[in-house]
């Protein structure tokens, strides 16, 4: 589905990627971990077309989306959920998730997609997502992303700001998605436990390099995996 | 008193429609356009041209908003084009001097070309009289006309897909972005909009008076105040401070004379931006 090779990216001049390869399968749910810094942001933002690489190719099922704006992208369904979220705050959360479908309109169905996933929302669809919980958020950006039926999920930290309870169900609800089928996520994450816990694989991010890479269980116990983020001294 | 009250409303519902056109493209592209009256004062001409060339009214006035929306997407892609690159405060001050230009040479070309075309469009009929006070028919059908555009207008952005993906960019550009929405193209329908709504104006400022070369200036800097006073980028806001500026512009020639209508319309611009930095209306959208 995502193929990356020897991707060089810049940021105002200062190189954040350097040499990046990076695939993801189709319906695989892979983990970019890394500190803060390390480029997983910028790996992500470079596949959803917010940024354009010095060098290197970026294949979206076989297709470069090199040069390619990034609302053309996310018409062809590359969904890119940034940790910021980026949603209308003044908007309901029924026209959030409506303009998640656009340009087509929004269909019953897909509107059951997601509320089958959060209940909360379907219980608050005429309030402005302003207003909401930095948990309920995260859902209406994780809903917004997924009116369009996306082909590639590129989630960016969707637990940020969110305590740990709330994390594990944002987790949990990426899991169920995952076991539902047709989806394939590249999700970038500092709660590594967790991200290892739902991911097949997993990309370790260092200076934005790819110092480490293979099956999230070996990675679990990985000694310098430990000591970097899992805590273990 | 009431007479007097009813004209401001009527003119201030004309002010709301030139000012939202400012208030949107300032949402959308976080620029101004000072050449928005003169943008009005080109379709007062080009009306008043065709409907002396012997074009029915309703066709003239028809083309010649259609021109203006023509205009508004034209500037959209050419002379802003430099002003795009710029971000933040850099592309405001930068679009107000590309437009302040373009101001000056619409200005100049119409007096040179059409210094005594007037648009008149007269309203025949007695006047229409409303809680006893006596109204011209020319002023209610402009009135009328100005709030079933702002009613349209409203409702298009609140309930069609188009209006969602104008608002969805004005709080969050690359939000709208991620959600598969074209920002350039949505901006370059939203001058298009702007142009016409500016045309408009001309059109139901010519029902109430004629309107010439010379009246783009007034038009500009009164859209100007009102966009500010409601909020840059707030279409309520350019709403509610369109009739409130309206109703002060009235009493204020009636009651000291037109001579100083300008100096308390900025007054009371100056004292709304004291006490309220962002415009009157808070929340956006």
């Amino acid at each position: 589905m995502l193929r990356v090779e020897r991707l060089d990216v810049e940021r105002d001049g200062t190189p954040v990627l350097h040499a990046v390869d990076l695939h993801v399968a189709d319906g695989e749910v892979v983990a970019l971990i890394g500190s803060n810094g390390a480029g997983k942001t910028t790996l992500l933002r470079t596949v959803c077309g917010l940024l354009t690489p010095t060098r290197g190719e970026v294949t979206v099922a076989g297709r470069s989306v090199v040069g390619v704006p990034a609302f053309e992208l996310a018409r062809r369904g590359i969904r890119y959920v940034p940790a910021e979220r980026r949603l209308f705050p003044a908007l309901s959360v029924r026209d959030n998730l409506a303009l998640g479908a656009y340009p087509a309109r929004p269909t019953r169905d897909r509107y059951e997609v997601v509320f089958e996933l959060f209940p909360r929302l379907r219980e608050r669809r005429p309030q402005a997502v302003g207003t909401m919980s930095g948990g309920e958020q995260q859902m209406v950006a994780l809903g917004r992303a997924l009116m369009s039926s996306p082909r590639l999920l590129l989630l960016d930290e969707p637990t940020t700001g969110l305590a740990p309870a709330l994390a594990e169900e944002a987790y949990t609800v990426i899991a169920r998605l995952r076991d539902a089928g047709g989806l394939t996520v590249l999700i970038a994450e500092q709660q590594v436990h967790l991200a290892l816990e739902l991911a097949a694989r997993a990309y370790v991010l260092e200076g934005g390099t790819v110092a480490l890479a293979g099956p999230s269980t070996s990675l679990r116990d990985d000694p310098g995996v430990r000591r970097a983020y899992l805590g273990f001294a | 008193m009431i007479a007097v009250l009813f004209d401001g409303v009527a003119f201030g519902l004309q002010l709301s429609l030139l000012a939202v056109g400012l208030t949107l493209i300032y949402g959308l592209g976080g620029v101004l356009n000072l050449a928005h009256g003169q943008f009005a004062a080109t379709t007062a001409i080009i009306g008043a041209r065709l409907i002396d060339g012997g074009l029915p009214v309703v066709v003239s006035i028809t083309a010649a908003v259609a021109m203006a929306a023509g205009l508004g997407a034209a500037l959209d892609v050419t002379l802003m084009r430099p002003v795009y690159r710029l971000r933040g405060e850099d592309r405001v001050l930068s679009s107000l001097l590309v437009t302040l230009g373009l101001a000056f040479a619409i200005d100049g070309l119409l007096i040179r070309f059409a210094p005594f075309t007037l648009l008149n469009l007269v309203v025949p009929g007695p006047a229409i009289v409303l809680f006893g006070v006596p109204m011209r028919r020319g002023v209610v059908v402009a009135a009328l006309s100005a709030a079933a555009v702002l009613g349209m207008l409203v409702l298009v952005l609140r309930g069609s897909r188009w209006g969602r993906a104008v608002r969805s960019i004005i709080q969050d550009e690359e939000g709208a972005t991620l959600c598969g929405i074209d920002p350039a193209r949505m901006r370059r329908s939203v001058f298009a909009l702007s142009g016409a709504l500016a045309g408009l104006v001309a059109v139901t400022q010519g029902l109430t008076a004629p309107i010439g070369a010379t009246s783009g200036r007034d038009l500009t800097v009164l859209a100007l105040i009102v966009t500010v006073v409601g909020g840059l980028g707030r279409v309520s806001g350019a709403l509610i401070a369109g009739v409130l500026l309206g109703v002060v512009h009235a009493v204020a020639s009636y009651a000291v004379g037109a001579f100083v209508t300008f100096v308390l319309l900025l007054l009371v611009a100056i004292a709304v931006i004291l006490l309220r930095p962002t415009g009157l209306v808070r929340s956006a959208v």
